[in-house]
């Protein structure tokens, strides 16, 4: 691979500290060494590096008070690399490789000096900034961006921020829906069904299914090839299919607890998850056909070799 | 070969041109940084750890009950409180926490009770709490209670060597004006909006089932 590499570079201007460097016997050995180390051994020493970040992580994912789907993200950013261990870039892209040692020494500087979560997200763009500099140029960054994001333990955090926001989105526009057979009104992220005051809970916010709706996407345009422009340009249609999923599920069980407290046989809690797992699988199954819709992209355009 | 040199040579110029010298020179890099970034969070961790422990020693030794600076209620629902040093859950709410805690009782349910002065993600709802303590979190639901204040209320368990343990949980965060939350959610936004005006007091009653 060395000889291959030395050799198939393009013109370029003078460089007096390479020719020093290169007609030094001992760095053109040390450095045919380095050059010719497997691929996977710096990507174990950037991990190894951001064992803070593994560790708090991991923390969280066991202590419950979150939900520990980053696995899953972790899991397919593994399966990725597994896929291409054969075609690992010997000569990896230069800027993405530099990037991620930027990112390795800032998660070391910030540990303790800024929320977890934040250290943690720069912690986890530096590793998937790593591996996409050994990966294949044809794998697209975007979605390998996207599960590293999603392996955060962020869940019980987008709870707390875009909760209320998008309970009070999915009140209002289940409120069109119901008006047609009942009397509703809003309040907050609550409904008055029929004088019946019915909470618009945090399971009801969309947030878990965005999370599997956008790992979906991820792990979609992954598995067909899509390249990043085509990837990015379906990603609204993953939100836009999230919201009315979520919309649809909050009515039906809005509607039947409305109906069911009337009746005097309130709806039991596997009915309410049955819809539930129901309305997910659907929104899942439309964002994947969505990815994997038409001709797989061209490769992204990365570095020079691989 | 020789020519494959002086033509990666002339391609050093550029630190991010994928030549021989760049890569070797950016690959010592990884190998020289990267074990030093692993090592100065290894030495991190330890003196946080003696830090920590530090704190722990001197904390068991002094002891400390509620960790709280404002004025505190002296009845609940007509019964006297009285206050009590903060168990696992409040330790857990006390985390980073940057306002007051306090824990107290009326000899039937456990109130504790936590004031910010500014909108804060430390400000957990109850179900993170006892979710992170390993409780099964039921029964969720909104509660129109005797006082006309409207509560967030559920049912948490978990197994323990003496059986199940069941605890009632009701909460509900109030603004200086008296008005109500019973999601930490739209309490942050309407703060953050100027909806609502500080200091919030949460407050989480546990009763044993």
């Amino acid at each position: 691979m060395s000889l291959f590499a030395l050799s198939h570079l393009p013109q370029g201007t003078t460089a007096p500290r390479s020719s020093r460097l290169l007609s030094n016997p001992r760095f053109v050995r040390l450095g045919i060494a380095f050059d010719t180390a497997p691929s996977w051994c710096w990507m174990a020493l950037l991990a190894v590096a951001l064992w803070p970040t593994w560790w708090w992580m991991s923390q969280r994912m066991v202590d419950g008070s979150d939900d520990p789907l980053g696995l899953l993200a972790l899991a397919t950013l593994g399966l990725v690399l597994w896929h291409h261990r054969n075609s690992l870039r010997a000569a990896p892209r230069l800027g993405l490789q530099a990037t991620a040692l930027v990112g390795a020494i800032t998660t070391t500087a910030l540990h303790q000096q800024l929320p977890d979560l934040l250290v943690a997200l720069v912690g986890v763009m530096s590793l998937a900034a790593g591996l996409l500099a050994f990966l294949p140029a044809r794998v697209a960054t975007a979605p390998v961006l996207g599960l590293s994001v999603l392996a955060l333990p962020l869940l019980a955090s987008l709870q707390f921020y875009a909760g209320y926001p998008l309970r009070v989105v999915t009140a209002e526009l289940s409120r069109f829906w119901l008006m047609l057979s009942h009397t509703v009104e809003r309040t907050g992220s609550a409904l008055v069904v029929d004088g019946q005051l019915i909470m618009v809970d945090a399971p009801c916010s969309g947030v878990q299914m965005a999370w599997l709706g956008y790992f979906t996407a991820c792990a979609v345009a992954l598995a067909t090839g899509r390249n990043n422009p085509t990837f990015l340009l379906r990603l609204p249609v993953v939100s836009v299919l999230v919201l009315l999923g979520n919309v649809v599920r909050n009515t039906v069980l809005v509607t039947l607890q409305a109906t069911s407290t009337h009746s005097g046989t309130p709806l039991s809690t596997w009915g309410h998850e049955a819809i539930g797992l129901v309305v997910l699988a659907a929104v899942c199954s439309g964002i994947a056909w969505v990815m994997a819709y038409g001709p797989s992209g061209s490769p992204s355009v990365g570095g020079s070799t691989s | 070969m020789n020519v494959a040199l002086s033509r990666s040579a002339k391609q050093g110029a550029d630190l991010f041109h994928n030549c021989f010298v760049n890569r070797v020179l950016h690959k010592m890099l990884w190998a020289a940084v990267l074990p030093l970034c692993a090592l100065w969070a290894v030495a991190q961790a330890t003196f946080d750890y003696t830090a920590r422990r530090a704190n722990q020693d001197h904390s068991t030794s002094a002891t400390a009950p509620s960790r709280s600076a404002t004025e505190l209620p002296v009845q609940w629902q007509g019964a006297p409180l009285r206050p009590l040093a903060l168990g696992e859950v409040e330790q857990r709410f006390a985390k980073h926490f940057p306002g007051t805690v306090a824990r107290m009782t009326d000899g039937k349910q456990v109130l504790v009770l936590r004031t910010v002065q500014s909108a804060t993600r430390m400000l957990h709802p109850a179900t993170d709490c006892y979710r992170g303590l390993g409780y099964r979190i039921h029964s969720e639901q909104l509660e129109m209670q005797a006082d006309q204040r409207r509560w967030r209320c559920f049912v948490a368990e978990r197994s323990t060597s003496n059986g199940k343990r069941a605890v009632r949980v009701c909460e509900r965060i109030e603004d200086a004006q008296r008005q109500g939350f019973t999601d930490t959610s739209a309490w942050y936004w309407a703060s953050v909006a100027g909806q609502s005006k500080g200091p919030w007091q949460a407050t989480t009653v546990a009763s044993p089932l």
